[in-house]
């Protein structure tokens, strides 16, 4: 760990660089090209969004493209959120990570009692919005996940006000949800994720209440790295540091 | 063709990838890869953006769909390549390829 912070070039190296230099120069044309000169198919795909927005339950076109026109997409990325945190939870050794001792102080302190309130606020609104105008179930994900970001800083005693063993089904919440209504939609007579415009209104705004508390959620175990410790007498030694993770 | 905003939008986020590109392919240190990606993430964020609004005053809210799920799903991803990172920090003491493979 001697060149820690270096770039390790040895003198040879230079010239070799030139010629992945060039090729990417070449590619950057090319996408520049495909862009200014773009072809016969680039007409987008708005008109169409707005044709058969009637049908889609909401009133804004964004909120109806993620989860009603491209609901697959939408529903295999909060699968993809929920692998990232197996991936690190799965990668958490207790003895690793000494550096996680945050400077916890009176100012993140004083900023998170102001802040954490209006997040949640700002969030809650997001998500009402999101059925008419600008918002929706991803933005409001990300400003409660802040928040949970802003909690685990300190590791606030408000996290206590959450379950310990709450963590997991919150985190599955949303895309199980997502997955039964997209299911439950067969069994009214429509296809997979397929929503019928009576019902459609009220499954979406129920999709996108389970989808952001699941993706804010996601968010801060993301932050915080460190699966939920198990109850006592699982035979692991545990640190006596309680930073970073759900209590 | 005349020079709009949109126009060096476009071209800005097809040049951040690229450089991001760049980056993933010639810097040696794992954490610069990894913030190499996310410089083509950024990139490709800008230009979806961008050409949502390309086509007049009806703006495409597919490709801001795709902006919207993909910033979140980015900071999943560097969330897992970071926790990769640690560990392979902790468990092969170096963090870059080179050594892995020898002096190249």
């Amino acid at each position: 760990m001697t060149k820690v912070g270096k770039e390790r070039t040895p003198h040879n190296r230079g010239w070799q660089r030139l010629p992945i230099m060039a090729l990417l120069l070449l590619f950057l044309a090319a996408l520049a090209r495909a862009y200014l000169f773009p072809g016969a198919s680039a007409a987008g795909l708005a008109a169409r969004v707005d044709a058969s927005l009637a049908a889609g339950g909401v009133g804004s076109r964004v909120t109806a493209v993620l989860l009603n026109f491209r609901a697959y997409d939408t529903l295999l990325e909060c699968f993809v959120l929920l692998l990232g945190v197996m991936v690190v939870w799965s990668l958490w050794r207790p003895d690793g990570a000494e550096s996680r001792e945050p400077a916890a102080g009176a100012i993140l302190a004083s900023l998170e009692r102001l802040l954490v309130p209006l997040m949640i606020m700002v969030g809650s609104y997001l998500l009402w919005a999101g059925s008419d105008r600008a918002g929706g179930a991803f933005q409001a994900g990300a400003i409660l996940g802040g928040a949970g970001v802003l909690l685990l800083l300190d590791s606030s005693p408000l996290l206590k006000v959450f379950p310990k063993r709450g963590l997991v089904p919150g985190l599955c919440l949303g895309p199980l949800f997502f997955l039964s209504a997209s299911i439950a939609a067969m069994a009214w007579g429509g296809n997979f994720l397929e929503y019928r415009s009576p019902e459609a209104a009220l499954i979406i705004i129920a999709l996108e209440g389970a989808a952001a508390f699941s993706i804010g959620l996601c968010l801060a175990a993301l932050f915080g790295g460190r699966p939920p410790e198990r109850e006592a007498g699982d035979g692991r030694d545990r640190p006596s540091r309680d930073r970073g993770e759900f209590r | 063709m005349t020079i709009s905003p949109a126009l060096i939008y476009g071209l800005t986020g097809l040049a951040l990838f690229v450089i991001g590109l760049a980056g993933l392919l010639l810097c040696q240190q794992l954490l610069r890869k990894i913030l190499a990606v996310n410089v083509m993430a950024s990139g490709v964020f800008l230009f979806l953006v961008t050409i949502a609004h390309g086509s007049g005053a009806l703006t495409d809210p597919v490709p801001q769909a795709m902006v919207l799920t993909g910033i979140v799903v980015s900071v999943s991803s560097t969330a897992a390549a970071l926790a990769l990172l640690c560990r392979i920090r902790e468990s092969a003491d170096h963090r870059d390829l080179s050594q892995k493979k020898g002096e190249r």
